[in-house]
């Protein structure tokens, strides 16, 4: 009986395995060429999450995973917790073998490869003091990295990154001409095939910018948080770095038409579809025709009842209370700080809504009241929309770039760059500064033509007026060595008084303000406070001088275009250079 | 190579430590008296006091008596002919149990490190070499605490320990024959590690190169002359080097990764030889740094540049900061002789680190001088500039013949050296708001070369050490616990002891965050490490438990071997230099002295139990 029974219960086992390995196979069985596989497959392919649709297949990395043991969690923690330590105690060797390491323990994990990344090529390569070998290690960031995109296909996050740093860390550094000296001649970094004009930093960064990009759109990968504008504006403004950074090797040939290109590119992305974060869908390039319509919807809307708004001003007159009729009726210039306040409530209430104009028109014409609010309906979207526009060129600095594209192929810009290139090679590599001085003048002269074609350069919030004042004062270098001044006549003082914000010539500017009866003659001229020659060391301390000089000296006060074209730069993200070099 | 620890003469550390005198205590041996003393009383006292419950006085003063004599007695009565058959029935038994497989394991460690060491580093020797050291000293010793803490309890548990108490050995034999022998299997296994991790590190970084000939260039001197050619090599293992090539047949490949090669002709050909240097044993000669501020007063430190790791201490350009080491013992053999036969040279080699203020010129090195001085007359050797090579190693050859400050012509060995042996080396960055980072180990003069090999059996002997403590330890738990437990509390020595630092952090009340008890209290209640609590009676009450906790956790600090020291050792063999006498010596006197503890201890407690008496 025993016995049968252990039989029995052997044959039950047996029955109930077999049973249960039909819904196991339904829900795990993989996939295979022909078939989807288990639930579990499907749901796998659905949603992306097999390791071949990660990226590439590592054996190595599986098996060390399943060599921990489940402890993996534990190897990964200590193993971090190493690498923190290696770098705190500069044993870099050992980083990058810990980090190889964690590589393979934690391929798929994005924030890893942007964190440790990041590490070498910006932390790392900054404690050693040869260039080469900052260099060295900033390539390894960028490999590193690179071997995190094959482990993650398609993943915008690190394909931007890419991007990022081959431009920027390489482009933008104080090591910017020997980083890109490099990178020109790495046999190692480049492929054999790549032609030696690709081998340039900012071509690759644009290359991954794209690659980044198509993921989002060709092959349906989220953008996740990341701002649209940065995101699809950052291969066009690599292109446009490389179109200058060309400039300034010299090859203005081909810097020209990298504009030229610049500028296609940089219309393509205004005619771009933007979602903005409240979902509304915009392209930058529609501005101009939104703004007509809603002129024409404005206006369409005032007339639809004659003097509907005139109405409505007076209405919003004769509800102010004396004391702002007073303050509206004084002169800005002569309002008291009470007045001031005043003025700007009355001001608010004067102003006419469409909405208002509706509200009107119900009242005096009913049968009018659909249309005239279908109109107010549509004059605030649209008013809506131009302001989200507004805000998000803003944020790209979208007119200054377009119109920087275009002045750059003008004949008159690629004659004054090349004359400044002369310029400063005859002065830095020939030490001829009468050369120097002629080639500065003529390319001033051509400055002055450009800035005639493009008057919008002088706006204080582009950068362009910033590198002509940079130009003007090594043009001062030279001219201090000749022991003369610049001239009364020189073409770009426009620039200087707008732009020198190292106050070179904050006395001539005044002097010439004051020719001009811009500036009381009674008023004080602490020309001579203007800052001393200071130690490199002491540059923070000179940076902010200029507005304190620019305080006392102006007491009106115009020093605000200063400010307004450092936000510019800040807004385009690239970092102001390092004022002690 | 960073050396965080001074390493102190052999002699010193036994007798004085860092103490002037013997008397104040710091000694080794005076600690190790201390530690053996208190064990010996603590014992007794407990030993006394157990028999105390379970006999009444006059029996229990009995017992620890006769346990005192009789143990003493036959513990000095050992026969080293029964440790040796004892130890060789552990060894079989231990082949028996297949300790074999950890040679596997270590085989197929080596075969797959290629997946996550690869060559393309700065320094691929070090990475080699601290992955095998590393790989070697984790494997073994997991492996001897497994055959060690299991053995006796597995022979309690099956009754073969019978066996073996009826023939007449004494329990101290049965102990000591344990270590023994499976230290025997360990260094057998140690030595099959060894050979296969020295092929491995060879093996894979043996490499050589071809000659770039698209790259060479003619090198002409003024009157066109051919003084040869210059060039690249070809990219091998991740790098490639300068070379210049002479016409008569030889030449130089410059040094990358960490080695060279030779060049011969052969033929119409050059050919690039084997690599070379990649496994060094440097032998430095330390001296003892002190440090001038801005103003050229003596201070012990520099300035900090604001370094999370306050290793280095940094002096300013163009001041009068400086870094002085002072040689001792220096003697006229540590000149070398030039090659080609013109006169001797005193060889320093200088580790900076630079730090910038501010970028200055990007392509160009900070700029420092180097001078050598009598301590005495304060002779000193004209200023020697050098641009700074950052964080490497950087060889200057002070040539016997030197021009001091004031013009005169001196030399090292008669003017330089002063009477007593000692020699100055000053360093001073010269570049205003610069500076230039040292650390005692920075600088040391070079005595002749070691060998790499013996350098590397010396790394190995230091792991040999660490599994013989562990065996000894593992052992004595084995004797009074189960197999199970004996492990874990031999793990738990092993993890302290590799954390002994950190252990004596809390027990002397360095570490933030308070004692074991504040701490988890703090997690538990998500506090950071620096606010206080306020002030309650369970605060009290948990302090008072912490500082009893702490007392205990210092007492047992002095029983914990410090194993990321003896680990630490690999570190030597990684960076190319050599392992020194004082510290193997050291690290062998403590191997003993817990040998001899564990054995005495693990004797006392086997004896006590029913079974070997």
């Amino acid at each position: 009986m025993n016995q049968r029974g252990s039989f029995y219960r052997k044959v039950v086992y047996g029955a109930i395995i077999a049973v249960l390995l039909a819904p196991l196979s339904l829900l795990s069985a993989p996939a295979t060429l022909d078939s989807e596989g288990g639930a579990l497959a499907k749901l796998r392919a659905e949603h992306r999450l097999g390791q071949a649709d990660l990226g590439e297949i590592d054996p190595a990395s599986e098996t060390i995973k399943l060599a921990t043991l489940g402890l993996r969690g534990l190897a990964v923690q200590l193993l971090w917790n190493n690498a923190n330590e290696f770098k705190k105690k500069e044993d870099w060797t050992n980083l990058t073998a810990t980090l190889e390491q964690l590589a393979k323990l934690q391929p798929n994990f994005i924030t890893f490869w942007k964190f440790q990344s990041w590490n070498l090529s910006y932390n790392v390569s900054v404690e050693f003091d040869d260039f080469t070998d900052r260099y060295y290690w900033v390539r390894r960031g960028i490999e590193f990295l690179q071997q995190g995109a094959r482990y993650n296909r398609d993943n915008p996050k690190l394909l931007w990154e890419l991007g990022w740093v081959l431009g920027q860390k390489i482009g933008r550094s104080d090591e910017k001409v020997q980083y890109r000296r490099l990178f020109k001649a790495d046999t190692e970094y480049h492929p054999e095939d790549r032609p030696p004009v690709q081998r340039d930093n900012w071509l690759r960064s644009k290359a991954w910018y794209e690659e980044s990009v198509a993921s989002v759109e060709d092959r349906g990968q989220s953008l996740g948080k990341k701002s649209p504008i940065i995101f699809y504006s950052s291969p066009t403004k690599s292109q446009m770095n490389y179109a200058e950074a060309i400039g300034e090797d010299g090859l203005f040939d081909r810097s020209v038409s990298a504009w030229r290109l610049s500028e296609e590119e940089w219309l393509d992305f205004g005619a771009r579809p933007l979602e903005h974060s409240t979902g509304v869908v915009l392209r930058y390039n529609e501005l101009m025709e939104l703004e007509t319509r809603l002129e024409e919807v404005t206006e369409t809307l005032g007339s639809m009842v004659s003097g509907a708004r005139d109405r409505i001003v007076e209405d919003a007159r004769a509800a102010l209370t004396p004391e702002q009729r007073e303050a509206l009726d004084t002169p800005p210039a002569d309002r008291t700080e009470e007045q001031f306040t005043l003025a700007y409530e009355a001001q608010n209430a004067l102003r006419v809504t469409p909405q208002q104009i509706a509200e009107r028109i119900a009242e005096e014409a009913p049968e009018k009241q659909l249309e005239a609010q279908r109109m107010a309906a549509e004059a605030n979207a649209l008013k809506r929309k131009v302001g989200f526009i507004k805000a998000y060129k803003d944020t790209a600095n979208y007119d200054y770039w377009l119109l920087r594209s275009q002045f750059e192929q003008s004949k008159a810009a690629v004659a004054a760059r090349e004359l400044i290139f002369r310029a400063r090679q005859a002065f830095d590599q020939q030490a001829n500064p009468f050369d120097a001085k002629r080639f500065y003048e003529e390319a001033f002269d051509r400055w002055a033509d450009v800035l005639e074609e493009f008057p919008e350069l002088k706006d204080p919030d582009g950068t362009t007026g910033d590198d002509i004042m940079y130009m003007i004062y090594d043009y001062n270098k030279v001219l201090e060595q000749l022991d003369e001044e610049i001239a009364d006549d020189f073409p770009l003082w426009e620039i200087i008084e707008n732009f020198d914000t190292e106050r070179d010539f904050a006395a001539e500017v005044e002097e010439r303000r004051r020719a001009r009866g811009e500036i009381d003659p009674r008023a004080a001229a602490p020309a001579e406070t203007a800052p001393p020659d200071t130690e490199p060391s002491d540059a923070a301390a000179t940076e902010t001088m200029p507005d304190s000089v620019d305080e006392a000296s102006e007491p009106t006060g115009s020093g605000g275009e200063e400010s307004a074209s450092d936000a510019s730069e800040l807004a385009e993200g690239e970092p102001a250079s390092d004022p002690a070099n | 190579m960073v050396l965080e620890k001074e390493i102190l003469p052999f002699f010193q550390w036994l007798l004085r430590g860092e103490g002037a005198t013997v008397a104040e205590g710091e000694g080794a041996l005076v600690l190790f008296a201390v530690v053996l003393a208190t064990v010996f009383v603590l014992s007794l006292v407990g030993g006394f006091l157990v028999s105390l419950i379970r006999h009444g006085p006059i029996r229990a003063g009995e017992i620890a008596y006769n346990t005192l004599t009789v143990g003493f007695s036959e513990l000095a009565r050992t026969s080293p002919r029964r440790i040796g058959a004892l130890a060789s029935v552990a060894a079989k038994d231990s082949v028996r149990r297949r300790v074999w497989v950890a040679l596997i394991l270590f085989g197929l460690i080596l075969l797959s490190a290629g997946w996550f060491l690869q060559a393309n580093n700065t320094q691929p020797a070090r990475l080699f070499l601290s992955f095998v050291l590393t790989a070697t000293s984790y494997l073994i010793l997991l492996l001897s605490l497994l055959l060690s803490a299991f053995s006796l309890p597995g022979d309690f548990r099956t009754k073969t320990l019978y066996t073996i108490v009826t023939k007449p050995v004494r329990a101290g034999d049965i102990v000591l024959g344990r270590m023994l022998g499976f230290t025997l299997v360990g260094t057998a296994l140690l030595v099959v590690m060894a050979v296969a991790s020295w092929v491995f590190v060879n093996g894979s970084l043996s490499h050589t190169h071809k000659v770039d000939l698209e790259t060479l260039e003619a090198l002409r001197d003024p009157d066109g002359q051919s003084l040869g050619q210059q060039g690249l090599s070809s990219y091998d293992l991740f790098h490639k080097h300068d070379l210049t090539l002479d016409p008569d047949g030889g030449g130089v490949v410059e040094a990358a990764h960490g080695h060279t090669h030779p060049v011969v002709k052969g033929g119409d050909r050059y050919v690039i030889g084997p690599a070379e240097g990649f496994v060094r044993a440097r032998v430095p000669k330390r001296g003892k740094l002190r440090f001038l501020d801005r103003k050229g007063v003596e201070t012990a430190r520099g300035i900090s540049v604001g370094s999370e790791w306050g290793y280095r201490s940094y002096i300013q350009g163009s001041t009068q900061a400086a870094a002085i080491w002072t040689f001792d013992g220096v003697k006229a053999s540590n000149l070398v002789d030039y090659e080609d036969g013109g006169g001797s040279y005193l060889p320093v080699e200088l580790i900076v680190r630079v730090y910038r203020s501010y970028k200055g010129e990007i392509e160009r090195g900070i700029q420092g001088s180097i001078q050598l001085r009598n301590p005495d007359t304060e002779v000193k050797t004209n200023l020697r500039t050098f641009y700074a090579k950052d964080a490497t190693i950087d060889s200057f050859q002070f040539a016997n013949e030197q021009t001091s400050t004031d013009q005169q012509p001196i030399t090292i060995l008669n003017d330089l050296i002063s009477e007593d042996g000692r020699i100055e080396v000053i360093v001073q960055a010269l570049d205003r708001n610069q500076y230039f980072g040292f650390a005692q180990a920075d600088c040391y003069l070079r005595l002749p070369e070691g060998s790499a090999l013996w350098n590397f059996v010396k790394g190995y002997l230091s792991i040999w050490m660490q599994m013989v403590i562990v065996i000894a330890v593992a052992v004595t738990a084995s004797t009074f616990l189960k197999g199970p437990i004996a492990m874990l509390f031999t793990v738990a020595f092993l993890i302290l002891g590799l954390n002994r630092d950190f252990f004596v952090k809390i027990a002397t009340e360095q570490s933030f965050g308070g004692g074991p008890i504040e701490s988890a209290v703090r997690m538990r209640l998500q506090m950071n490490q620096m606010s206080p609590f306020d002030p309650s009676p369970a605060v009290t009450v948990m302090q008072s438990l912490d500082d009893l906790l702490e007392l205990m956790m210092l007492g047992l600090s002095y029983v914990l071997p410090d194993f990321s020291t003896l680990l630490g050792r690999v570190t030597f063999v990684a960076e190319g230099f050599s392992i020194p006498a004082d510290a193997l010596a050291r690290d062998f006197v403590v191997c003993v002295a817990y040998v001899a503890g564990a054995a005495i201890i693990g004797y006392f407690c086997l004896r006590s139990r029913e079974v070997a008496k």
